[in-house]
């Protein structure tokens, strides 16, 4: 039996947990029909915001600049990584040059995707995960099992249990005590960071604006307080403009927990921070895959995506067996897909797109109508390529999951005049990757 | 003459629907009638609520009612000086009961308060006591952010700010006050 196999056939006889998977996912599918019922003509907004993250892909070049542009002139610094790796350097050499050692983290994906909080433990930096789902699976030594709720999968008495083994403080199974206990640890950190980590929903490319979606203010004071604050986002997540947000906000939270909008919509800027913000004010832009995806006609739709994890909650396969058996930091349709697209694949990730009914609900909720059913079957149909296709295929993903044996290949390609010709997804990414590349590292100099 | 009238009611209707909305976000809303009003409120809610200790945001309206705060409740900090030191500041409001602050507008539709930030302390006065009280007498309201953005100053920071901090991370129950206010109470028109 595979692996995959037995991590299903595990949860499928836990009866906890699949009782709180269903029942978080099912309160979430009822407030977002709720909210989703309340917006006039509500084909028409999805239509809408598909058509923003649609330039925004198209454009991508041309509006990373124009916010490079407005960004740094408002005093931040912008940098580019091309791999989980890069991205993660240039973290740690941010904290490592402001001789920071203890900071907060607020919620992101994009770093739970490149292994952020292992490269920062490996060298001893300590980031304490301040969104209280987050908090909780770093506690637990777990990874987050939802892209919006981090610790769904568990129960408040395990919570409780945890917090009085982990924390020293005696049991309770209340939320709202529990709630309280989290605070008080992190408002101690909070007020004490060195360094402030957070992802970014969106950043506008007219105006410079980072755009940070929260409910719990913990984004707001990681960037309010630490005297370095660093965004790490993916390099699609550019919208042309400032204006573009209220349409994509109109379906973002309501998508994702069913609210008209979030507590805290916090729109960024570098400007203004030696009173208010922090001293630096970084973004760094992860490429780890996105550039190749976007280049990929057949796949480039994935990168729409805006993470609001309504895919998730209505999915008969994940209400079934919780985000821990995908074992990938995005679970569920878009991880199906996005896990086959994003770092250094393995095999194990070429299974994903067959965790699926292709009931085409996730298409439904999907508030940028993203064709999962579509992409998961063109991902089943490039795991049954033959195998000698896939191992070069592999080689290929090898290659681009590190810098210098990406440059290596370039100065091969260049002699050769070819690489890996006939089995690559699409003529000529490799030039651009490339070019990409040597993007990034111009900046970084 | 005719206009002036229309567009007060129109403006009547904005603020009653945000004040449904922000309600409905477990938001408090507390009606002024008049300017002179607002610090008989204000006295008010922090002698009901039993506060001992305030930071005041940097505010032409606020600084009206500092002497008369001074001698009820301890002022940590009132922002009005030219001194700023962000470490203290960070120090006063952790220890602050309540952050009063003012807003730059409101927005209807979804009963969100929109706070730039230009003013010395406000982002932190807003984020880190348990109790923030909003001063809102006579700010713009526009009915969405679209609205709101196009009038806006766009060279800042902003924050769109509705009800409360809240979290829902264990099993889907909704606690309030997670890392930032567990309440915000709105001083604002009648209508």
């Amino acid at each position: 039996m595979s692996l995959i196999k037995r991590e299903i056939h595990k949860a499928l006889n836990n009866t906890q947990l699949r009782e709180a998977v269903l029942s978080s996912c099912r309160r979430s599918v009822e407030k977002r029909n709720l909210t989703s019922s309340e917006i006039d003509d509500y084909e028409a907004a999805r239509q809408r915001a598909k058509s923003i993250r649609q330039r925004s892909i198209d454009e991508l070049e041309s509006l990373h600049a124009d916010f490079r542009k407005v960004f740094e002139a408002a005093g931040g610094q912008l940098h580019y990584a091309l791999t989980a790796d890069a991205a993660c350097r240039i973290v740690v050499d941010l904290i490592r040059k402001a001789g920071a050692k203890r900071g907060v983290k607020a919620k992101s994906m994009v770093t739970e995707e490149i292994g952020l909080g292992k490269a920062l433990t490996h060298i001893g930096i300590d980031a304490i995960e301040s969104d209280l789902g987050e908090f909780i699976v770093q506690l637990a030594g777990e990874p987050p099992s939802h892209i919006t709720a981090p610790a769904l999968h568990r129960s408040k008495e395990s919570i409780g249990r945890l917090f009085a083994e982990k924390l020293g403080v005696s049991y309770t199974d209340d939320p709202v005590e529990l709630t309280g206990i989290a605070r008080r640890v992190l408002r101690e950190r909070f007020v004490k960071a060195e360094f402030g980590i957070s992802g970014a929903n969106f950043i506008a490319a007219d105006t410079g604006h980072v755009v940070v979606v929260e409910n719990e203010g913990n984004g707001r004071l990681g960037a309010a307080l630490p005297p370095l604050f660093i965004a790490v986002t993916g390099i699609e997540k550019v919208i042309p403009s400032l204006h573009d947000l209220p349409p994509l906000l109109r379906l973002l939270p309501s998508s994702a927990t069913g609210q008209r909008i979030t507590s805290y919509v916090n729109l960024m800027l570098p400007t203004g921070r030696e009173d208010n913000g922090s001293q630096e004010f970084h973004v760094v832009l992860v490429d780890n895959g996105r550039q190749r995806t976007i280049e990929d006609p057949l796949m480039r739709e994935m990168l729409l995506c805006i993470r609001c994890g309504a895919c998730l909650n209505i999915c008969p396969i994940y209400r079934s067996v919780g985000g821990h058996v995908y074992r990938s930091v995005y679970p569920g349709p878009m991880g199906a897909v996005l896990s086959n697209l994003l770092g250094s694949r393995s095999e194990m990730h070429m299974e994903l797109p067959f965790l699926s009914t292709l009931c085409g609900a996730c298409r439904d909720v999907c508030p940028v109508d993203i064709d999962l059913p579509r992409l998961l079957l063109e991902l089943r149909a490039r795991a049954s390529k033959p195998v000698a296709e896939r191992m070069a295929a592999a080689g290929w993903l090898w290659t681009m999951s590190s810098p210098a044996r990406l440059e290596m290949a370039g100065r091969i390609a260049k002699t050769t005049g070819r690489l890996f010709s006939g089995v690559l997804p699409t003529g000529g990414f490799v030039e651009s990757g490339m070019s990409f590349h040597h993007q990034a590292e111009k900046q970084r100099r | 003459m005719n206009m002036s009238t229309d567009k007060q009611e129109e403006k009547s209707l904005l603020i009653d629907e945000f004040r449904q909305r922000w309600l409905e976000v477990s938001g408090e809303y507390v009606p002024v009638e008049s300017e002179g009003d607002v610090s008989r409120q204000l006295l008010k809610i922090i002698k009901h609520n039993n506060i001992r200790s305030v930071v005041l945001a940097q505010l032409p309206l606020l600084l009206g009612i500092y002497d008369l705060l001074k001698g009820e409740v301890e002022v940590l900090a009132d922002f009005s000086s030219d001194k700023y030191n962000r470490d203290k500041t960070i120090d006063l409001c952790s220890r602050a009961e309540a952050g009063i602050t003012s807003v730059d507008a409101l927005i209807s539709e979804t009963g969100t308060l929109a706070m730039s930030f230009y003013r010395r302390g406000d982002r932190l006065i807003s984020s880190l006591p348990p109790l923030h009280i909003v001063v809102v007498f006579d700010v713009p309201v526009y009915r969405n952010m679209d609205t709101f953005l196009c009038a806006a100053a766009t060279e800042l920071s902003l924050s769109f700010i509705t009800g409360p901090s809240r979290t829902a991370d264990i099993e889907k129950r909704l606690v309030l006050g997670a890392h930032g206010p567990r309440r915000v109470i709105v001083l604002g028109p009648e209508s």
